[in-house]
This record gives structure tokens, sequence and C-alpha cells, in this order.
């Protein structure tokens, strides 16, 4: 079985945060909605998650791998194959992250900071170094490994998005629970239709995506991120294909899903938005060239 | 309520998605589902004719007790015929009478087979079937065959006109219409089949007796060596009662109808092209499915990216084509069945039997379900296959779909790029834009490129064929170096008729030709099938046998003979320079073999086992007299109706003369007759082309549409910068065109083997020998025609689209 990572200890059904919703308060603002509607195991009774529960584990404790850290990238290094050479995108890059964080990676086009977290997501592998993630060494999973892992552990928000566009934006909320067996099929509705809520999208839910806004649609992608409730969140310029006020309240998404127990790693290049999170790195040139705690 | 909005749906959303993709691109879906079908149909139809022409067919023909042998025999009396049918070889025989009369039909001449039967309540082997009427014909009266009613145009109630050896007519009325399973089907043989009684036979002036009898044997009924000892054993009996035994007749493939052979032939043949428009079909799933996967690339990275599995993706696409497969299946299955039946009746009414079958038998539906459904799975697994092991990273990050993978530096490039920089810069932008937009996506065009080159060179082997069978036929009309022949009742003296021929209006040369019939005797005791024997004048020039081997006969050749290669295929052990043994009647003869001529084609195809020799050979072997009843005449005009009119006045003049015409048939007849059997396969082959070409034009358009869907942002770019309508739509169009242009260049070579193939099995199917091959530049240029309509019209509707598009739509494309 491939390593996993625990999910968010369960607190409260998902039934109170529905009946506050409906009470016409803002799930964004308070901070007693959980987004963990069922403890360990799926209500269809499939695990959800790993053996391991990332967020009682303290930084002390060592996970399978020995990392301490939720997530560590030791000495990464990718290479790629160009028609004009070799090019390294990262050169021997060490990162570890801690539950909770708000980790922003920050630096200029090119710099390497997406390959990073493809790196950390398993949508790309690194030519050399290690990528763990809990107890998973996630750079030796198999494609078909890394698909589970990632549906069950990790949320991934892209800078275009990236809905089906021929799926409604609940359909695609949807999509990650059908394709991972989590929970009942009743409940996936019920769950998905919560979280549109919780983005403050949920009239739009049976409409196609590209009947949307730009807004709506990451807001859509953000809550299919979070539809089997992975601890781990990676996004990829959220904000970059938004306006100012649309990228404002992504963010102030993100803060609360921090708030609530989410590890959030967003590649970014607005600095005035890395000022706003747990800590910043900055990426140039396939390295780290600086970390900056808030 | 905003939750109000969206509602639960049981359908997880993946295969939501499915049913998405069905329907959010509709012209894909159409295209699909047709390539698919089109397949489907082509093995619908062949396949479901096949079965109902072979099922209905022996439905009817083994409820008639066929013949085993008939044995035309003097004095044969119903106590002969029980001592017959005593005989443990033998289950049953019954005796009846049969000749042919000359009929006129208003212009026109044709004959009638009249069998006069004993009891009609009482017709054990060779039975009818009573479609209307009498049960028993009236005296003077007659049962008609009711594929004899368009033959001579006539209907229940009228009657026939027919001419008596003595030169008197008689009228026989229509008593009834009769269904004779075994009949020769008048659309081939110029003749009619009709039953009378025995006192009408009488009325006729031929003895009340029978002239034949037919026998079944016990076992063995396919085994004709079993069936031809038999008929041996009875020629013995027939003999030691002192009767004279006149000949006998087996079929070619006993217990099997006469039709059998050809209408297998046919339909394997057609199979064969069907099997190639289901592989064909099969290329276009191919294509289609890889351009949907690349289309589909960047969702399944998304999917991927959430979590999904491989399996769980390909089980998605996988639906999806297998869907394709289902509605295909609704569509192909009816036109199929229609096809089928279609195919099937046109067949049955030409061999003048029936169609029992309603719809399609079920094996052919299991045929259809499995073609339908598996092929499609099979020829998508290897596009899916190859679209979900493309990781995540390259899914989401291509920059676009008309991308190549990996553009390698090839040292040719650059002396290829000099190579072309001339033409490049002498032609237009737009169409530079087709040429290179041709070449991009190189498998792509790999497989419409080799979907429509098979499609070409089938048209073209079809063609071919065509051409062929044409040429077949013209070389056999050309050893046949005269017009009309002349058969008469009675042997005359050849130079008092060959006088009188020439005494006729429109006669230029006649000749006295020695017809008459053997059959080899082998070392081993056993003989032959009957061989014709044709015995011109030494150094005739109205016949001239193409030859195979050796030489042709000298006017001096006194033993000498040619023989066609049809003696030889049934005679294996026979070469040139050989004695052979013949047998006519009780007396036999040794003749060598100087030569092997080509088969020529008889009337009736594919019977041409010939032994030519010199008249004077003939006459001093066989010590012969100088009495022939077969002339051959050439006319001053050679045209159909010229030489019916010369027939026809030959035949009255005769009459006049008391020299009585049995028949004549013209040059002309005989051609059409051969025409006629060779046109029916031919519209089949060509339907087939047709079929394979509808399949092509299918690739090419759903290529054109990938292609322009996959470039949308490029024609963007092309309207932003000014290109009209008439310039996008140019582009387009020229880019199929010039891939009509290439699969036809290339179809047309690949045609060359193809067609010789087909023109073999065709050649050994209907004539069991070679076609005379001749290859169809007609067929080439008719193809080339063909493909460029098809190329424009393919490529019209994604023009049109193409030209429709604003920049503001493609910019925003995804």
């Amino acid at each position: 079985m491939a390593g996993t990572i625990a999910c968010l200890p369960c607190r409260q059904p998902y039934i109170s945060m529905l009946a506050k919703l409906r009470r016409g308060k803002s799930p964004a603002a308070n901070p007693a909605i959980n987004l963990s509607f069922d403890g360990s195991k799926g209500s269809n009774g499939h695990p959800k998650s790993g053996a391991t529960d990332a967020a009682s584990q303290t930084d002390a404790t060592r996970y399978k791998h020995g990392n301490t850290d939720l997530i560590e990238c030791r000495t990464l290094v990718k290479e790629y194959e160009t028609d004009a050479g070799r090019f390294l995108a990262l050169k021997g890059v060490n990162l570890s992250v801690s539950t909770h964080e708000f980790v922003a990676v920050i630096g200029k086009s090119g710099s390497g900071k997406t390959t990073l977290i493809n790196m950390l997501t398993g949508i790309d592998r690194p030519s050399r170094g290690e990528v763990l993630v809990g107890d998973t060494a996630v750079h030796r999973l198999s494609e078909g490994q890394m698909a589970v892992w990632r549906g069950r552990n990790m949320g991934v928000i892209f800078q275009f998005f990236q809905l089906l566009p021929t799926l409604t934006v609940i359909e695609n909320v949807m999509l990650p629970m059908d394709f991972c067996n989590m929970y009942a099929p009743r409940e996936r509705f019920d769950r998905g239709m919560q979280l549109l809520e919780l983005v403050g999208i949920a009239e739009n839910a049976s409409k196609l995506p590209s009947q949307t806004s730009g807004g709506q649609q990451q807001r859509a992608a953000i809550a299919r991120a979070l539809a089997n409730d992975p601890p781990i969140i990676c996004a990829d310029e959220p904000t970059g294909n938004l306006d100012s006020k649309t990228a404002d309240s992504v963010f102030e998404l993100f803060s609360d899903l921090v708030a609530r127990g989410k590890t959030i790693l967003m590649v970014t290049h607005d600095k005035d938005l890395a000022k706003r999170v747990t800590r910043a790195v900055t990426v140039a040139d396939g390295e780290i060239v600086d970390e900056i705690r808030n | 309520m905003a939750l109000a909005l969206a509602k639960y749906s049981p359908l997880p959303p993946r295969w939501r998605k499915v049913i998405q993709d069905l329907w959010s691109n509709k012209t894909r879906t159409a295209l699909v589902v047709l390539s698919i079908a089109v397949g489907i149909f082509a093995v619908g139809s062949v396949a479901g004719s096949r079965v109902i022409l072979e099922q209905d067919l022996t439905a009817q023909y083994l409820p008639s007790n066929d013949r085993s042998a008939q044995i035309n025999a003097s004095n044969i009396d119903d106590d002969f015929i029980k001592s017959i049918r005593d005989m443990p070889e033998v289950a049953d025989a019954q005796g009846r009478f049969a000749t042919v009369f000359r009929m006129k039909i208003g212009e026109r001449r044709t004959n009638l087979l009249l069998y006069g039967i004993p009891d009609f309540n009482d017709i054990r082997i060779n039975s009818i079937t009573f479609d209307s009427g009498d049960h028993e014909p009236p005296w003077r009266q007659v049962l008609l065959d009711r594929g004899s009613l368009e033959l001579f145009g006539v209907h229940e109630g009228d009657s026939l006109s027919i001419e008596l050896p003595d030169g008197t007519m008689r009228n026989l009325g229509i008593a009834g219409v009769v269904h004779d399973i075994n009949a020769p089907p008048p659309n081939f043989s110029n003749f009619g089949t009709a039953f009378a009684t025995y006192d009408t036979i009488a009325w006729l002036g031929f003895p009340k007796a029978n002239n034949q009898f037919r026998i079944r044997v016990s076992e063995g009924l396919s085994d004709r060596q079993h069936i031809q000892d038999v008929v041996d054993k009875i020629k013995k009996r027939v003999e030691d009662s002192g009767r004279t035994f006149y000949g006998f007749g087996i079929q070619q493939s006993p217990n099997v109808h006469y039709a059998w052979d050809p209408v297998t032939a046919i339909t394997l043949i057609l199979t064969v092209l069907g099997a190639f428009s289901l592989f064909l079909s099969a290329f276009l799933v191919v294509n289609t499915i890889t351009a949907l996967m690349a289309q589909q690339l960047k969702q399944i990275g998304i999917m991927k990216a959430v979590g999904a599995k491989g399996w769980q993706i390909g089980a998605l696409y996988m639906t999806l084509v297998f869907v394709f497969g289902l509605i295909s299946l609704a569509v192909a299955i009816p036109l199929g069945a229609l096809g089928a039946q279609g195919f099937a009746g046109y067949i049955s009414g030409l061999l003048n039997f029936d169609i029992l079958t309603k719809g399609v038998p079920t094996n052919v539906w299991l045929i259809e379900l499995g073609v339908g459904l598996l092929i499609p799975i099979v020829a998508a697994l290897a596009p899916v296959l190859s679209g979900l092991r493309v990781s995540v990273r390259e899914a989401l990050y291509s920059s676009g779909l008309g991308e190549s993978k990996k553009q390698k530096s090839r040292p040719s490039a650059q002396p290829r790029r000099s190579l072309f920089s001339f033409v490049t810069r002498s032609i237009s932008r737009p169409m530079l834009i087709s040429l290179r937009n041709t070449f991009r996506k190189v498998g792509r065009l790999a497989l419409t490129l080799g979907t429509l080159t098979l499609a070409s060179a089938i048209f073209i082997s079809v063609w071919t064929v065509r051409d062929s069978l044409t040429n077949t036929l013209d070389k056999s009309v050309r050893v046949w170096n005269y017009d009309i022949s002349v058969n008469l009742e009675h042997t005359q003296q050849p130079e008092k008729a060959v006088r009188e021929l020439l005494q006729i209006p429109g006669v230029t040369q006649a000749e006295g030709w020695i017809t008459s019939g053997g059959r080899r005797l082998r070392d081993d005791g056993t003989e032959s099938r009957p061989i014709s024997i044709l015995a011109p004048p030494g150094g005739s020039q109205l016949l001239r046998p193409q030859l195979v081997e050796g030489r042709l006969l000298l006017p001096d050749d006194v033993s000498g003979v040619v023989v066609s290669s049809d003696v030889i295929n049934d005679e294996p052990d026979v070469r040139v320079g050989d004695q052979i043994t013949m047998k006519f009647g009780p007396r036999r003869f040794k003749f060598e073999i100087v030569g092997i001529a080509e088969n020529t084609l008889a009337g009736n195809v594919g019977n041409s086992r010939v032994m030519y020799m010199n008249e004077e050979g003939y006459r001093k072997v066989l010590a012969a007299g100088p009495n022939v009843s077969n002339f051959i005449v050439v006319t001053e005009l050679h045209d159909a109706q010229s030489r019916q009119a010369v027939g026809a006045a030959i035949e009255e003049q005769f009459k006049r003369l008391q020299m009585r015409v049995d028949n004549f048939e013209t040059i002309s007849e005989r051609r059409g007759q051969i025409e006629f059997q060779f046109n029916i396969l031919v519209v089949f082959l060509l339907l087939m082309a047709a079929l394979l070409a509808v399949v092509g034009g299918l690739g090419l358009a759903g290529t054109m549409s990938m292609n322009v869907l996959e470039r949308t942002r490029e024609i963007g770019v092309l309207r932003a910068v000014g290109a009209s309508d008439g310039a996008v739509r140019g582009i387009v169009i020229v880019e199929g065109l010039l891939i009509g242009f290439i699969s036809w260049a290339i179809g047309a070579l690949v045609a060359i083997p193809i067609s010789q193939t087909l023109s073999g099995a065709v050649g050994q199917a209907f004539l069991r020998g070679k076609l005379a091959y001749v290859f169809s530049t007609n067929g080439v240029f008719i193809w080339l025609a063909a493909v460029l309509i098809i190329a424009t019209i393919a490529s019209l509707v994604p023009a049109l689209r193409a030209s429709r598009l604003t920049v503001r739509e493609v910019l925003s494309y995804e």
C-alpha cells in the first residue's frame, strides 16, 4: 500500500455546518465550521486516508521515512531535456513544511516554483532527490499509486482552474470523491454542495464552467480540491488569472482553510500576498534563495 | 434557494462525463458512429445476404429431390424404370419426356424446354411447386415455370406459339404457373420451361413415352464419382437390355443447386470486400479515438490530478467507445438487414427462387453485435492506452494540441528545406499553409491516407476486375470470328447449305462445322466429363483459339487436336505431345494433343471443355459422313440488330428449303448473356467499392474536422491578420484535396497487386481460370475525379466551420 498521510480529525458533523450556512452565516468567517465531515473513514466504510494522523502528530515525531515535518523535499534536482540542451529547473532544493503552515512559493516566471510544487503533488518526478509527504515517499510511487495517493491526500489547484468543461460545477466537485470512491453516492452530492456553499458559489452548482466567471471557476476548483478532505492543498498561481478583489477573497478562503487545520502551499508571483502567509519561500534559478517567516 | 438549483443525480459524475462527451460534440459522435456503422452495414448486408441465400436456396432445393443423374435412352418403359429403381444403389427413378421447341415471340426467337410428365400427382424427382392455376394441365395446355413468364412476356391464360419439327405452329395454353427450382434460369439461358401431360406431348407429334429417366442414388448423393459408377452400371443394364444409351448428365456438384457455387463465390468475394470495409472503419475509429484522446489530454491530466486511476479513465473512454458501438449498431443493423434482403432478393430473382427468411438470421445479428462492439473497442485500445500513458505534467502543461511532441533536429531537414525552397517561394502563402498543415500530424495523416489509399486501391481494383472481365469476354469473342452460329435440326451437305446461305442478303461468308461430343477414356478405364468437339474446315479463319502452349492446328493435321485449358484442368495428367483416347459412343479413337488453348466463355459461363480439330481429320479418324448440322455465318454488318435480322432471314429461308433450323445464336446474343452475368458481379463489386469510398470520405471528413478543431487558435490568428472567409476555407479544402490526391497516387500503385489478386479470385470463382487481366486506367482516372469530389465534400463542412469562427471565439477556445 502506498504511504498515506492523515486526514483531519472529525470535530463536528457537516449537518451542523449546513444548518449554520442556512442561517445565513458566512462559513469562511465562521471558525467553528469544520471541513472534515466524517472522521478517518468515509461513510461508505472506505478508509479516507492513511493510518497516521498528521494533524495530531507533533513535529518532533518521525514519520516512516525519517522525516519530522509533514512535507520534506531533500536535495531535489529536476533536469529537462530540451531542443536547446539540458535545462536544470531545480538545483538541489531542500524544503520542509509543517502541518497547518501556509507557505507561499514566490519567484519570477521560469524560476522553478511550479516545478517545485509539481514535485510535491506528484504531477512531476524529481530527477534526483526525495519528496516525503507524511509517511509517503512520493518520488517512489508509480503513476497508479500516485493517482490514488494524490486523490485522497492532496488537493491541487491550478492557475487555469482546469475544470472539466462538459461537467457542471457540482459534478466537477464530486469527481474526486467519485474516482477515489469516497463517501456514499448521495453523500457526495451533499458534500459537494456544502463545499460550494463554503466557497460561496452554490448558486452556480448546476452551471457549466464556461457559464461562470474566472473567480467562480477558481472557487469551484478550490471546492474540488477540498472534496476528499485532503490535509494538504497545493495551489499553483491560484490568483494569477483573477482580478485583485477576487484574488483577495480567494486568499481569504485559503487563510480560513489553514485556520481549520489544512496545510497549504501556494505558488504565487504576488509579493503582497506573500506577506500574508505563514512563510514565504523565494525561488530563483531553481534554488531557494530566501525564506521569510511572517 | 440556491441549493435547489442543483439536483442530485444517481449517475456518478464520471459517467455523466461520458454522456456529455457523446452529446457535446455531435459532429464527432456522428462521424465515429458512421465510421463504425459503415463497417457493420457492410458485414451485416454481405453476411446477411449470404446466410439468407444459402439458407433459402437449400430450403427450397432439398425438398425438390434433385436428380443425381439423368439418362437418355430408348424405350424406357415403366418395367425398365422399376428394374432401375430396384437396384440397391438407386433410391428412386422416374421417367419423363423432354424436348426443346423453337418459339417465336414477336420478332424474337427463343426456346421452350417442354417436359412431358406421366403423373402430375407423383413427381418425386425434381418436383415442382404449384403457384397458381391447375395442378395438372388440360390437353393442349401447359404449366409454365414462373421464371419463364417474364422471358416470354406472357401471363396465365395466354398461349405460347411453338414450332414443331415439321415446321407447323401449335398454340399451347398456359393453364397454370409452377416453380421449378431446378429449371435453367431464363435470365441466363434464354430457355423457358413448361410441363405438359403425355396426351399433349402426343398432340405435338411425339410418342406417349419417356425419352429419359432420372435417378437418385441411395447413398453418396454428393459423391460425383459414386454417381458416375452407378450411371456406368445403369448404362450397362440399358445396353444389355437391347436399348440404346444416348447419354447421361450428372451435375457438376451433385446434391447442390446449380447456383450454389456462383452464389457462394460472389458472396465470398463480397465478404472479403466487406471485411475490407470493416478494416477501414476500424482505421477510422483508431484515427478518431486518437484525436479524441489528444483533445481530451488536458482532461485526462485533470482527472489524474484529482485522483483518477489509469484504469478508471481507461474505463471511461472504453465505455464511450462501447456506446459509440451501440449507437452504430442501432443505425447499421436495420440498414444491414435492408441491404441483406435487397441483395438476396435481387440474386434470388435472377436465379428464380424465393427469399423465405424475414429480416436477418440470428447468427448474422450475433456477427454484427460482435463486430459492432468488439472492433471499435479493439481499435480504440491502442489510442486510449497511449493517451493514458501521458503523465499529468505532460497532459496539463503541453502548450497546445497541435504541437509535436519532440521536434528533434534532423540532419536531413536543412537540405529538404532547400530542396523545396523554390516550391515554397513560388506558391501562395495560403497554399503553403495547406501544404504544411497536411504534414503536421504525421500519425493522423498516415491513418487517413491508409484508409483512403485502401479505398482507392480497392475501387481501382474493382474497376480493373470489371475491365478484365470485359477483356476476357472480348478475347473470347475474338476466338469466334463470325457473327451467327446456325444449328440445323438435321445434318445437311455443307456445300449445298453454304451455297444457300451465301444467297441470303447480308451473308458474306459461311462454313459448315462439325460439332460433336465425346469423353476421354482414361488409362484406368474411367471416363471424363463430356468434351465438346469443334471441327471447322482445316485452315478456317473463323475460329481463332488463343494458344497457351504448343501450337495451333495446321490445315493438314489429321489426328492432332488442340484442347481448351478446362480439359487440362479436368485431366491434369494430359500434356502437349500426349496421346489421348476419346470415346464417341461405343467407339474409341486416339488423338495427339498438339496445343492447349485458352478457355472461351460459353453462354453457360464456366463450361468450356472443348477439343478443336480439323473437319477433315475428324471425318478421317471417325470415318464420319460429309453432312454437318452446324453452320457458321459471317454477316456484312456486325451490329446486334443486323445479326439478328440475318439470323431470322436464314431461319425463314431454310424453312422454305425444308432445312429446319433448330436454333441460331448471334455473337451479340452470346456476348450479351455473358455480359449480363458479369454485370451482376460488377454491380455488386462497385457497390462495395462505393461503400469503401464512403468510408474513405468519412475518414477524410473526420480528419479535416479534427484538424480544424485543433487549429482553432491558428485560424483565429489568420483571421486577426486579415484572412478572408474564402482564404480560410481554401486552406482547409486544399489540404483535403492534397490528402485525396496523395491517397489516389499511392492507391493506384497499391491497386496493381490487389487487382491482380482480386482478378485471380474472380476468375477462379466464376470461370475456373484466369481473367485476361488488364489494369484499368479508366478506373484510375474515375477514382481521381471521385476522390477529389469526396475530398472537397469532406472538407467543405470543416472549411465552412473554420470560416465562421470569429476572432473572439477562437481566442476564448481552450
